[in-house]
């Protein structure tokens, strides 16, 4: 095994915990392995909230950047990807309030494209309709069902990084599910 | 449609940045790092110029009072007092 290999197999055994003490230290490689090993989960929270993946990787890119310079403070207390699914959540929502105007027109012309399909046979055209389904929706409703149907957190994990109770979690989760299943079923012909 | 289609569908709805993006986040750590970089070799620097100007003027004056950073150290105060009455009179 080389050397390359065998230093990639250590930062991979490591605990999310271990890699920040290195990388506070200034190991370049650790806060690397930082990004790899979390890139997916704030991947797949940014662009199901923003619905497009150019402005979801520009969020990516400042929930990194921004825990680079605070990961001296984080307390150690949750989960690292609970932490960085925090930020991404608030950066999202920040920029949605910055850009709702714009949104609103191009969602329009977006179903337009996609009510004069016929097919949703595919699962590439599954994921841009469900993701399209999903901006229909508020953002507060967005964002449990992103972070407890998508992402797969807890009630109690989706309140603690919207900072809300669980039972506010609860009643937008069954609000966002209904409004989401008529969007998908009436509105865009949806049949499954 | 039923409840567990479409929960199928959203726990479908995974997704990841391209391997690059490592190397971006990477680049855009480095570029924010550098003028801090800059800021802190400067400020050492003008550090050690101060203390060395320190030490010089205490070799030469043999203290480190206000005067003797001023230059004004080995003046002798009543020359000028009897410069300044010799001229008023």
């Amino acid at each position: 095994m080389s050397n390359i290999q065998s230093v990639v197999k250590n930062l991979n055994s490591l605990h999310d915990f271990e890699l920040i003490n290195r990388a506070i230290d200034g190991d370049r490689g650790c806060f690397a392995e930082i990004v790899t090993r979390h890139k997916s989960t704030i991947a797949t929270t940014a662009i199901n909230m923003l619905g497009d993946m150019e402005e979801a990787k520009e969020i990516g890119q400042q929930v990194f950047i921004r825990f680079y310079k605070s990961m001296h403070t984080f307390k150690k207390e949750s989960k690292l990807s609970t932490y960085l699914t925090r930020i991404t959540i608030n950066l999202c929502l920040n920029h949605l309030k910055r850009t709702k105007i714009m949104q609103s027109r191009s969602l329009e012309l977006k179903v337009a494209v996609h009510q004069t399909s016929e097919h949703f046979s595919s699962d590439i055209e599954n994921k841009e309709l469900v993701n399209l389904t999903l901006q229909y929706l508020n953002e507060k409703h967005r964002a449990v069902l992103v972070l407890r149907m998508i992402k797969g957190y807890s009630t109690e994990e989706t309140a603690q990084i919207l900072d809300v109770p669980s039972g506010t979690v609860l009643s937008r989760l069954k609000r966002a599910m209904d409004h989401f299943k008529t969007i998908l079923t009436n509105e865009l012909k949806y049949e499954g | 449609m039923k409840d567990k289609d479409l929960e199928k569908l959203l726990a479908n709805q995974q997704y990841d940045f391209d391997l690059d993006f490592v190397n971006q986040v990477l680049d855009f750590v480095e570029k924010e790092e550098t003028p801090i970089r800059h800021i802190s070799w400067f400020v050492t620097g003008v550090a050690v110029s101060i203390l060395l100007c320190a030490i010089a003027v205490y070799i030469q004056d043999g203290s480190l009072t206000f005067d003797s950073i001023l230059g004004a150290g080995s003046l002798d105060y009543s020359t000028i007092d009897t410069y300044y009455i010799n001229d008023l009179l």
